[in-house]
């Protein structure tokens, strides 16, 4: 039989009386950092499997605290892990863009003043389970990549495995490559899309149960090989139902934006609960009485029911976030927008109600300029919309938004000689200007705040931005209303050269 | 009895080795070997190979589950450690192969529907291109103004009219030889619309049969196998290593 992995020790002195009240101090002090933390990440876009990951290493964390133990009692101490709280707290009230690297410093700012404050600095050398798991939350999923899929074959199996499995339900799908096709359509499988960011999350997690509690080494295997097969079957039938959809739009694109992204990552951890199996020790003894309680006395036999009990809440929480962005909950398309009263418009475009359907809540307006020079006619569409459910390249590279385009500011264009397409994995696109045949086009988004960006980490970059306030926080606390982050501004610049008639424009 | 013999009290003799759990493990592994050599290297998503390649699996379908019988039948509590994990292992086995074969069925009939759609498309492909073949040879004998013409068509397109009974005019023989000639291009169409026809149908019913002998014989494998392995679930008791018979 082998050794558990976690230490058994780490709650040696739960039941000691004279550790009793800095214990509980302790562990609400990491619990309110968690919570910090788990908000902080929450609110500058993470995805939900983030800060799951996050709240079941901070709820962990807690646990490990419990057994450790009374304060220092040295007053620098304390004064040193207060004043580390409070540069944390105020650093993260004053960020800006760019600062990314503040939000992976942060949990360990949080929990290290937290411990400095409360156990000395002896405290933060018996803590390394801590720091070893605020380490594995932070790192980017690209650091597990040469170890969980070392060539891309895991990235490149979800195609055909989707494939094969439609093909299984009678399906007609052909598969070239990454590509699937169905009737209805066509989807490529990318490696952003795929189940690898999942895989990395379940197995992180598996990872954080082994180092923080008393597994044993067979139970602690099993759940790291069941986080791997739990994340590539989530990945396939994510895949494998989106292909299927491909032919319904709303559903679509409900499955594949915020809904599909904080649903399947639920669901793969739902299903990895169960593989939770900490082997005996105080720790686990004193969740069993506690579960115990709770159940009024009926015997729990097994610790997958306290680890589904945190996870089932938070899957609730999920559906619950979710449900308001239900396909059939869209806002139902109001046409043509009035924008008679804008007088520095020079034209207003008609809005196609597909566009509104689609990505967005509302579109505020749409405005159009055009303006000659000598050499091009230039073409400058300016779309406002709220509420959008996805980032601004996924709502550039939408056909509705396409069609919006190429009917409004580029009309000349027929649509076999302009092919509009704006790829974000080219490396022009994310310059701001595209060839096109018969001219050039370049396109922008620009968010509420006016932040310009043009790459996907400038859209995370801008996302950041409403950390920028406390303000922002106490209105997002008090009222539970979301943030006006998901504001955009996209446009269009079209440069085509006009029918000059043997006639050269002069300025 | 010669002296060399040592003659051992019953309870301490070495037993035999067990023939059968032998030629069970034989027909496992030969059985084994047989299914990879069906399956490998997998083009799935295939209709035409998944479908031949389930019609071979369900004529082996039965193979490894008398190897699994021959190997657990008898006594099995008393083994050594490596011989209850192999049994366990053969359990696992024989539930999965339960499972297999269950998740052929659905596979299976759709298949069959997809193997008749593409032959019934290839016929249909067959006969379209041998129908625009006849009409050209049509138009190009109805354009014909010699009998030579005529003679040399009828080499061409390999046509043998029936001979002309008397001798006529010239105009009157080309014409006769034009409906000849016209008439032999009718009756070989109707011909190949009869073979594709019958055709057709033999493909239809040698997938009919196949699919429902998929079908019906994964059926019952399928429930061969979870039956052996259930009843066999037993090994997987932690006590069942150190019970005496």
């Amino acid at each position: 039989m082998s050794e558990p992995l976690g230490a058994p020790e780490i709650a040696s002195d739960l039941e000691c009386g004279a550790a009793a009240l800095p214990g509980r101090t302790a562990i609400l002090a990491v619990a309110a950092v968690g919570v910090l933390h788990v908000m902080a990440i929450g609110l500058a876009g993470a995805e939900s499997g983030e800060c799951v990951v996050a709240f079941i290493a901070w709820m962990l964390a807690v646990l490990t605290l419990r057994g450790a133990g009374a304060g220092s009692g040295q007053r620098r101490s304390w004064v040193g892990g207060s004043l580390l709280l409070l540069v944390a707290l105020t650093q993260s009230a004053r960020m800006a863009d760019g600062d990314l690297w503040f939000l992976k410093l942060l949990p360990f700012l949080l929990a290290g003043g937290t411990i400095l404050a409360l156990h000395g600095t002896a405290g933060i050398l018996r803590n390394w389970r801590l720091w070893l798991v605020l380490v594995l939350v932070v790192a980017p999923d690209s650091f597990l990549a040469p170890i969980l899929d070392p060539g891309g074959q895991v990235t490149a199996i979800h195609a055909p495995l989707a494939g094969f499995i439609l093909h299984y339900l009678g399906f007609e799908v052909r598969l070239n490559g990454s590509l699937l096709s169905l009737p209805d359509g066509s989807i490529r499988v990318v490696e952003a899309c795929s189940g690898f960011g999942l895989m990395a999350l379940l197995f992180k997690v598996a990872i954080v149960a082994g180092v923080m509690l008393p597994m044993r080494r067979r139970a602690w295997l099993a759940m790291c090989l069941a986080a791997l097969g739990i994340g590539l079957a989530t990945g396939v039938i994510r895949v494998a139902i989106l292909a299927a959809l491909v032919g319904h739009p709303a559903w679509f694109y409900w499955l594949h934006g915020p809904a599909g992204r904080n649903l399947f990552p639920m669901l793969a951890f739902l299903c990895l609960a169960p593989f939770l199996r900490p082997a005996e020790g105080p720790v686990a003894a004193k969740i069993r009485r506690l579960c115990a309680k709770w159940s009024h006395g009926n015997r729990a036999t097994d610790w997958s029911l306290p680890a589904m009990t945190p996870l089932a809440l938070v899957f609730g929480c999920g559906v619950a976030c979710l449900l308001p962005h239900r396909p059939d909950s869209l806002p139902r398309p109001v046409g043509e927008i009035p924008l008679a009263g804008i007088p520095t418009c020079p034209c207003q475009a008609t809005v196609p109600p597909e566009l509104q359907a689609t990505r967005f809540d509302r579109v505020d307006g749409a405005w159009l300029w055009t303006a000659d020079d000598a050499d091009y006619r230039w073409t400058i569409l300016i779309c406002s919309v709220s509420g959008a459910q996805e980032g601004p390249f996924e709502m550039l590279c939408s056909p509705a938004f396409r069609d919006f385009v190429r009917a409004q500011a580029a009309p000349s264009l027929s649509a076999t000689r302009a092919p509009l397409t704006f790829d974000r994995a080219n490396s022009a696109s994310r310059l701001g200007t595209i060839p096109i045949q018969g001219g050039r086009l370049g396109f922008f988004a620009v968010n509420g705040n006016g932040r310009f960006f043009l790459e996907t980490n400038g859209y995370l970059k801008a996302k950041t931005a409403a950390l920028k306030s406390w303000r922002s926080w106490v209105q997002w606390l008090v009222t539970g209303r979301r943030l006006e982050d998901r504001r955009y501004w996209l446009g269009v610049i079209v440069a085509t050269r006009p029918a000059t008639n043997g006639v050269r424009n002069s300025r | 009895m010669n002296g060399n013999t040592r003659l051992l009290p019953l309870h301490v003799q070495p037993e035999p080795p067990n023939v059968l759990r032998l030629a069970g493990w034989a027909f496992v592994v030969g059985s084994l070997a047989a299914y990879a050599y069906i399956l490998l290297p997998p083009r799935p998503m295939d209709a035409q190979w998944e479908f031949v390649a389930m019609t071979q699996l369900a004529d082996n379908a039965l193979l490894p589950l008398l190897g699994i019988a021959l190997v657990l039948h008898g006594r099995i509590q008393q083994t050594t450690p490596w011989e209850l994990t192999a049994f366990r292992a053969l359990v696992v086995f024989a539930i999965g192969l339960g499972l297999f074969f269950l998740a052929l069925i659905p596979l299976a009939i759709g298949d069959s529907q997809r193997v008749e759609n593409a032959a019934d498309g290839q016929l249909a492909l067959v006969d379209k291109n041998e129908a625009i073949r006849m009409r050209k040879a049509e138009t190009q004998l109805r354009q014909a103004s010699t009998l030579d013409q005529l003679r040399v068509l009828g080499i061409m397109l390999n046509l043998k009219p029936a001979p002309s009974e008397s001798v006529q005019s010239p105009a009157k023989e080309l014409e006769s030889l034009r409906k000849r000639l016209l008439e032999q291009i009718a009756y070989t169409r109707t011909e190949q619309i009869k073979k594709l026809l019958e055709q057709r149908a033999a493909v239809h019913a040698r997938v009919g049969k196949d699919s429902v002998k998929i079908v019906v014989i994964a059926f019952l494998a399928c429930g061969f196998y979870f039956r052996m392995g259930i009843r066999n679930l037993v090994l997987f008791r932690p006590h069942v290593a150190n019970t005496p018979e």
